[in-house]
């Protein structure tokens, strides 16, 4: 279905070998985009309760900046990476690679990868954030969003370390449960500040 | 016309062999390739490429080769045949 997506992709990946660096940015950013609106829902739920509409505008524009912010920050440092990368190639070969497949590949995977770091952070942080939408249009009350958010934002953390663990070849229930501890430590510090407000 | 060539060719690690063969048997002309590693750097091999076919477009040939990075350091073996 996807064939026309995929060959150019695959081709970017086989000539570049920048699939593992792609993988890498989706499971961290994709981290950072549940942890943030996490962040952000315990925070205002725990801290008083706000209106579902201002905790969807507040998660919206994080997830905004986060796009922003890893999409350019991961252009601009895989950029150099992979033009510091071609530089050495040319060096040995004593030949100018500019037109050739591999300088074409390397310039995409920096393309591909700031996507994917950008894509990662924000399909992630608006899984989490859905039940709040639902409730901002009063499809559901917002405590039912609190624990619907909550549940798909561990259960998000679960998944991905259970990737992880899938990469690493390791005990996968050991690495979803490790990435499901980050969320959980998140949820105890925002419930100690609220204590400590 | 041309029908076989033996090449010298210093290319990057990848595309690799098999990726590097199989551009280059989509030339014009070209029936066979086959490569061997001569010797392998820290970013580079040394590959002695062979090319059958009948009327081997040598241009498309040397054009495909640079465009995968890569540079023919000699033409050690050419035959031609009516």
């Amino acid at each position: 279905m996807f064939n026309w997506l995929r060959n150019p992709i695959s081709g970017v990946f086989r000539y570049s070998k920048a699939e593992e660096y792609s993988r890498r940015y989706a499971v961290m950013n994709a981290f950072d985009g549940v942890i943030t609106i996490l962040g952000i829902i315990l925070g205002s739920a725990l801290l008083g309760g706000a209106d579902p509409k201002h905790i969807v505008a507040a998660g919206i524009g994080a997830l905004i900046a986060m796009g922003i912010s890893g999409a350019s920050g991961t252009y601009m440092a895989e950029s150099a990476e992979q033009e510091r990368k071609i530089k050495e190639i040319e060096e040995a070969m004593l030949v100018k690679l500019e037109g050739s497949v591999i300088v074409e590949a390397r310039r995409k995977a920096a393309v591909i990868s700031a996507l994917v770091d950008a894509g990662a952070a924000v399909i992630a942080g608006l899984i989490v954030l859905l039940p709040y939408l639902a409730a901002a249009v009063h499809l559901i009350d917002s405590w039912l969003a609190f624990y619907a958010s909550l549940t798909s934002a561990l259960s998000l953390l679960f998944v991905l370390g259970v990737f992880l663990g899938k990469v690493a070849k390791k005990n996968i229930l050991i690495s979803g449960v490790k990435a499901l501890a980050i969320g959980l430590a998140t949820l105890l510090m925002i419930t100690l500040l609220n204590l400590v407000l | 016309m041309l029908s076989r060539l033996v090449l010298d060719i210093l290319k990057p690690h990848i595309p690799d062999l098999i990726d590097f063969c199989r551009e280059l048997s989509a030339v014009n002309g070209v029936k066979r390739v086959s490569g061997v590693v001569v010797e392998v750097d820290v970013e580079t091999d040394t590959v002695k490429i062979t090319v059958e076919g009948k009327g081997i477009n040598f241009e498309e040939l040397e054009s495909k080769v640079k465009n995968m990075g890569a540079a023919i350091h000699s033409v050690d073996e050419v035959v031609f045949e009516e």
